[in-house]
């Protein structure tokens, strides 16, 4: 099916992030661990500690969505908090976890910024990243270029809830850990950097589903400055961010962050959104993955991309995507019902 | 004192002074009954209002909970056998295999500040555990699942506390990202809570048609 729509959609996000009108809406099918390893019946587990397998699961995705679907190191969350040392735990049929490992001010002072060759899941996340390039580089783009520090990293590693309070009982200890882990963020896109072939490192995404638990001012004090830091050391990098939480109270911070494109969930009103960052920062999203990919009908899925396109197509800067990650047992047909619906009535 | 200043050092979370503060409310005269229900649980039930309003954040909400937990670190000493002390037993768990606790903590937090005592029976909890709970005295049972991968660990909890024979001793909320009303009711659940906020007044409701 559909020879040359992959090359044509991408072409046409590239022109959406660009806050341009496309001559018709691209769509993004956000897929990792949990949808991957159902949909090639592996657990996650197995997917999540197999180069091979993760490779061969992304692989059949890929080719039963026209090539829609990436390929990439997936170790969720694990890389970056297991190479400053914390202790990660994978539950049978779930995802990895971090072990809060950090109690003190001494706790934070102690963290060191590993040597890359010897970083836990990080160190691993390279060795796939070179596996699949060398498997299938030449022929599919592997992607790399995804951070969860340094809020992300700093709150997994603090505990949420306990880092949350720090916030406001103890902000030393926030600025002191957020140091450490933008240092980390910066050594691993550093490394991601050198990894790929020359000049292919050109976008950075920010993966933070806990950046909108704060107020507005919170964010500007503790958060926006670190991802300046971040993105602004990659300058000819576009900025991509993701969270899927209730982001509401944030936009306008992603907006002073210079972010580019936004991955938002289903809880953020798209008319909303779209209002607020009008011509700064284009959205992706936001099919609700849970009640409508997942557990709707193909009707549901169509009468979702209508409702997005109608509040936020206009001017151009939209992708259709889900709002957050397909879920684990998504209906093909539900994925299909978005892909044709955007084709249907997404045309400028 | 005036309690009002009590509620307000909870809803501010004014940590540094609400022990002082608490002492010498007793001090005063005020109860612990007193300080419970006129300070503290009205002061929750302000903070769960505002933090569903979009008021406050998670951060404020996680403030006022350590508040309001140092100030009752200084009366359940003092409550011991008063019966009324507590409005009910209520344990809480993430289901097996999700490790996500922020919702849950929250939660506790707000059934604290109404006057439940709180079972936290943890993360990634089997359902043996909220089994158990249920043998020390749970009246109220809460399940959160915030991955969708695990969230039929809900319903297996249900089945094996009805086969335990336990399920008409207890009422059961669920709730946490990957769960809506009509999946946690089909699930066998008695209600379901949309955030912290709605946690405390169902479970009343909840209690009360147990008798």
């Amino acid at each position: 099916m559909r020879e040359g729509f992959a090359q044509k959609n991408f072409e046409r996000v590239a022109v959406a992030v660009s806050y341009q009108e496309p001559d018709q809406l691209p769509v993004f099918l956000n897929v990792n661990g949990p949808y991957i390893a159902s949909y090639y019946n592996v657990s996650p587990y197995d997917y999540y500690h197999s180069p091979e397998l993760m490779l061969k699961a992304q692989l059949a995705v890929r080719e039963r969505f026209w090539g829609l679907t990436g390929v990439f190191p997936d170790m969720s969350i694990a890389p970056e908090p297991s190479a400053m040392g914390a202790e990660i735990t994978w539950t049978k049929d779930g995802t990895p976890w971090v072990i809060p490992c950090i109690h003190s001010m001494e706790d934070v002072e102690r963290l060191e910024i590993p040597d890359v060759a010897n970083a836990g899941y990080m160190t691993k996340s390279l060795e796939t990243y070179h596996y699949m390039y060398q498997q299938v580089g030449g022929d599919i783009p592997v992607s790399f270029g995804t951070t969860h520090s340094p809020w992300g990293v700093a709150a997994l590693m603090r505990g949420t809830s306990d880092f949350m309070a720090d916030v406001i009982m103890d902000p030393e200890l926030v600025r002191a850990l957020l140091r450490k882990t933008t240092d980390l963020g910066l050594m691993w896109l550093r490394n991601m950097e050198k990894s790929v072939p020359a000049g292919t490192f050109k976008r950075i995404l920010i993966w933070d589903d806990l950046s909108s638990f704060v107020s507005l001012d919170h964010f500007r004090e503790f958060i926006l400055p670190v991802y300046e830091e971040l993105y602004g050391a990659f300058p000819e990098c576009e900025r991509w961010y993701h969270n899927d939480a209730n982001a509401t109270n944030i936009l306008e911070g992603l907006a002073e962050a210079g972010v580019k494109c936004f991955h938002l969930g289903d809880e953020v009103d798209m008319a909303f959104a779209k209002e607020k960052l009008r011509g700064r920062v284009a959205l992706m999203g936001n099919v609700p993955p849970l009640k409508v990919l997942r557990n709707g009908t193909r009707q549901d899925v169509e009468a979702s991309v209508k409702d997005i396109i109608k509040k936020a197509a206009k001017g151009g800067g939209l992708i259709i995507a889900p709002g957050g990650y397909m879920d684990e047992g998504t209906p093909d047909q539900n994925i299909e019902a978005m892909i044709e619906a955007t084709a249907r009535y997404g045309r400028y | 004192m005036d309690l009002d200043i009590l509620k307000q050092a909870v809803t501010k979370g004014r940590f540094k002074e609400i022990e002082q503060l608490t002492r010498q409310a007793l001090e005063d005269g005020s109860t612990p009954r007193q300080i419970l229900d006129q300070a503290l649980v009205p002061a929750m039930e302000m903070v769960g209002a505002m933090f569903s309003a979009g008021d406050i954040f998670i951060p404020e909400m996680m403030v006022s909970a350590k508040v309001m937990q140092k100030s009752l670190d200084v009366l359940k000493p003092l409550m011991v056998g008063d019966i009324t002390s507590n409005v009910g037993r209520f344990a809480i768990g993430t289901v097996k295999d999700d490790l996500h606790d922020i919702g849950k903590n929250i939660v506790i937090s707000m059934m604290q500040g109404a006057g439940f005592e709180v079972i936290d029976l943890g993360i990634d909890c089997p359902p043996e555990k909220f089994i158990q709970a249920i043998k020390d005295g749970a009246q109220l049972l809460g399940m959160s699942a915030i991955l969708t991968t695990v969230v039929e660990n809900i319903r297996r909890t249900i089945e094996a506390i009805k086969e335990s024979g336990l399920r008409e001793q207890v009422k059961i909320l669920a709730g946490g990202a990957a769960v809506n009303e009509s999946l946690a009711l089909k699930m066998g659940a008695d209600a379901y809570c949309e955030d912290a906020g709605e946690a405390p007044p169902k479970a009343k409701s909840l209690l009360a048609q147990l008798g």
